[in-house]
């Protein structure tokens, strides 16, 4: 008798878990931010330092970035913020990764303890389509600048980010992936909009002006004076917009000039040759099916319902061995015993399978018990017995889609500022922020809602009302100063005099009273938050529309304001400078054209 | 005219035009939705990472690679029934990160064209395992003739090999009286054919090792194996 041997080994690594949190690893990082009284955005560790820690997560683990701003500035200060993912885990490079779904929840607590959520879902990712992968499917509305306070001289909010792995869809193709998220902030002082007048007066309650140092000041017979109006500077100096205009027109007619010279190029060509391809990799297995009589030995299977779902009869669907039996064990799993090498057995999931009651996964398949979750290494419903094998249920999470829209609009309907269209999965709640629009406010600076199916019905409205200009005038009484002679007509000229009374030690300057001479009723401030799923009655005037129109103009705005973000913080000469550069090389693109132009003439009258 | 469609499709121009044209729309997107925000903070960046979990058998002292029992008989020499072979068996954590691992063995006979043959015992392909109780569990539940589950019951370090689940190998002697007789009778003549059952058969161990992640691993073992299993302080109890 001869005998040969064959053996085999499979080796297989499992990274797949359970999100169960109670038992999850929760990891923790804390930053301090502040607004310095030198106008910097200072922070206790360096940013380099953030950006090279590293996380080390597994799935079904999560982690909570805090970051505590605080403002140190003698000025109450409007904070904004950004939140950006720059890699998923399915983005790392080599890594086949896909289908992992995300828990992500980003919130902001004020001064007094209050918490909003600026996001959170818990089905971030999941098995869907959007050419958002994975986690930057949570960020989409969070990518602009969004406003988050007002923080006075010595308040402080705090911004917390949690994201946690899913660990039932997040398999072994997930090993060594890597990701990365970016938050920023903003500052701004908070004297928009207003102008502050401080009225200096003698001892007889008339007016009289003063200089910078407090020390009165003649006036001109033309009203003027030498004394300077200090009105906060609330954006650039110089009128920007005629430049802007000349560039963007500029601009255009030079990318028509480059389209124009492409398709020039290409009728030349007459041919164009197109290069592809095409890489298929295909793995076959191939394997004898022969059935063999086997009168002694029987065989197990087991069906494992797994950690989201409970198992009954109905999910054997058939048994082709009439000598088998089915059993349940606690709701757990499934032992069909007594089969026959050979037989087949038919499970259904879908009937035999039931979900725990509000589970956010749905039933995908079933696979061999240690195995990956991923769709191409799900078992056939139809199992033929070859030995005793486990399976198990496998979940997924169905990332459904939904575009969603932010539109800007005054109380007319008409459009501010271009709407953006953005996504996330139905159920989620989304909070999206304003936009800052000279002159306007919005009824809310940040608007939540949850999102539906219907895409028309995700709409986000800002609606902006015009601020009118406020005028607070602080009356100041000048002891001991003697009474300026009121002249018929004279007036105090319009805008005038902020003056910080500190030249007069003896007898100090002593607001008396303060009166506010508005040009129309003020304009209540906005919420900071407004839930649209609890607004039943419409808005005044326009109430918002739908209007999709705008998709491709919003989403390139977007990406025309990522670039623009960090040339909007020059200084208005490097602006200017940078104008000039490009309307220099425009005019000499013109004057190319213009020179050929007129060579070309020549040489044809010749 | 051609000179100037000549200067229009030239890659130059074309570059030259979009270069500028770029600028000049970059440019005229500066506008007054940026001009309120004054001071920008660096980016504040943190990446996650997931690292690999990796496990690796190990046949007596050396990882392996593809197949077991490549050195359990020498060039030329027979396997001799009844006989122990040294065979030891343990696993390795090859990955970054602690884990849980168990280990699934079968055993069963095939045909000279690989078919199993169910028929034949596989209780005769005798594999000694040890250290079971202190630091190997044996799955009842799951355990068959054919299949054997074993779980190390302790967290398994990277880089670190648990002990022994198999030191032995033996094929049991009695296989060669396992004979089958047909009785054929033809006029006056009766033939006898004896027939050995084993005869061209060949036996097959087949080792599958699986590992779980240290975080959340009593949920992680439920879900990825679908067993229960209950971990306190790093020690593993099948339910």
């Amino acid at each position: 008798m001869r005998k040969r041997l064959l053996t085999l080994v499979l080796l297989a690594g499992t990274l797949i878990c359970a999100p169960a949190a109670a038992r999850a690893e929760t990891l923790a990082s804390e930053r301090n931010i502040s607004f310095t009284s030198d106008n910097k955005l200072s922070e206790d560790r360096s940013a380099a330092d953030m950006n090279n820690a590293v996380y080390d997560l597994q799935p079904g683990d999560d982690i909570t970035i805090t970051l505590n701003l605080k403002n140190d500035n003698a000025s109450a200060a409007n904070w904004y913020m950004t939140n950006e993912v720059l890699q998923s885990l399915e983005e790392t490079a080599g890594s086949g990764a896909s289908g992992g779904a995300y828990e992500y929840e980003l919130a902001y607590t004020d001064p007094a303890g209050a918490r909003e959520i600026l996001f959170t879902s818990d089905t971030v990712g999941g098995e869907n389509n959007s050419s958002r992968v994975g986690l930057k499917a949570a960020t989409s509305g969070l990518e602009d600048f969004l406003y988050l306070d007002t923080l006075s001289p010595g308040q402080r909010g705090v911004i917390t980010l949690r994201v946690a792995l899913d660990g039932e869809t997040q398999g072994n193709d997930y090993q060594n992936t890597l990701a990365s998220l970016q938050m920023n902030f903003a500052v701004d002082t908070t004297t928009v909009n207003n102008q502050t007048v401080t009225r200096v007066v003698d001892e007889n309650g008339t007016p009289i002006l003063v200089d910078d140092s407090g020390n009165p000041v003649e006036v001109d017979e033309d009203g003027g004076s030498s004394a300077r109006t200090r009105i906060v500077r609330t954006g650039d100096e110089n009128d920007l917009l005629p430049y802007i205009a000349a560039a963007g027109v500029s601009g255009l007619l030079l990318l028509f000039l480059a389209i124009l010279g492409i398709k020039e190029r290409k009728k030349a060509k007459n041919a164009v040759k197109a290069l592809s391809l095409a890489l298929a990799l295909s793995l076959a297995w191939g394997m004898s099916g022969r059935a063999q009589a086997a009168e002694d030995y029987t065989y197990t299977l087991r069906l494992y319902a797994g950690a989201q779902g409970t198992i009954d009869a109905s999910v054997v669907q058939r048994l082709s061995d009439a000598g088998a039996t089915v059993s349940i064990e606690d709701g757990e799993v499934c032992v069909v015993s007594g089969l026959h090498y050979g037989e087949q057995v038919v499970f259904d999931i879908q009937r035999g399978v039931a979900l725990q009651e509000g589970s956010k996964y749905y039933r995908k398949g079933f696979r061999v018990s240690g195995e990956d979750t991923n769709s191409n290494r799900l078992a056939n419903p139809s199992v033929t017995v070859n030995g005793d094998t486990d399976y198990v249920v496998a979940y997924g999470i169905q990332g459904e889609t939904v575009a969603y829209t932010v539109t800007y609009r005054d109380t007319e309907g008409n459009e501010l500022y271009p709407s953006a269209v953005y996504y996330g999965n139905v159920g989620d709640m989304p909070v999206v922020a304003y936009q800052y629009i000279e002159g306007w406010q919005p009824q809310a600076y940040n608007l939540g809602k949850t999102l539906v199916a219907d895409a028309s019905q995700n709409v986000f409205d800002f609606i902006y009302t015009r601020i009118p200009t406020v005028v607070n005038t602080n009356t100041v009484v000048v002891p001991g100063q003697p009474a300026a002679p009121q002249e018929p007509g004279a007036q105090e000229p319009e805008g005038v005099t902020v003056v910080e009374p500190e030249e007069e030690p003896e007898a100090p300057i002593e607001p008396v009273g303060e009166e506010i001479e508005e040009d129309e009723t003020p304009l209540a401030p906005p919420d900071d938050y407004r839930n649209l799923d609890e607004e039943e009655t419409p808005l005044g005037g326009y109430d918002g529309g739908e209007d999709g129109d705008d998709d491709d103009k919003g989403i390139m705005t977007s990406i025309l304001d990522d670039i623009a973000t960090p040339l909007a913080v020059l200084p208005t000469p490097a602006k200017a400078g940078i104008l000039a550069v490009l309307a220099a090389l425009a005019g000499a693109g013109i004057w190319l054209i213009v020179a050929a132009r007129k060579k070309g003439k020549k040489e044809d009258e010749q | 005219m051609k000179k100037l469609k000549k200067l229009i499709a030239s890659p130059v121009t074309t570059i030259a035009a979009f270069a500028v044209a770029a600028g000049l729309l970059l440019f005229s997107s500066i506008g007054g939705a940026r001009a309120a925000l004054t001071y920008f903070s660096d980016d504040y960046a943190a990446n996650i990472q997931l690292h690999e979990i990796g496990v690796t058998l190990v046949e007596n002292g050396a990882p392996v690679e593809g197949e077991l029992l490549k050195g359990l008989l020498a060039e030329g020499e027979e396997l001799k029934l009844g006989k122990a072979y040294q065979e030891q068996l343990n696993v390795y954590n090859s990955g970054v990160i602690n884990e849980y691992v168990r280990v699934s063995i079968h055993k069963y006979w095939v045909d000279r064209e690989g078919e199993k043959i169910p028929s034949l015992s596989p209780e005769l392909i005798g594999l000694n395992l040890v250290n079971l109780g202190t630091d190997w569990l044996v799955d009842q539940e799951a355990t068959t003739k054919e299949r054997t589950v074993l779980y190390y019951n302790k967290l398994l370090a990277s880089q670190s090999e648990t002990p022994l689940f198999a030191d032995k190998l033996t094929i049991d002697g009695s296989i060669a009286d396992r004979v089958g007789e047909t009785r054929e009778t033809s006029g006056g003549y009766t033939t006898i054919t004896v027939t050995y059952e084993y005869d061209g058969a060949r036996f097959c161990i087949e080792a599958k090792v699986d590992g779980v992640q240290e975080h959340n691993a009593q949920d992680a073992i439920w879900s990825a194996w679908g067993r229960r299993v209950t971990i306190d302080d790093g020690v593993l109890r099948l339910n």
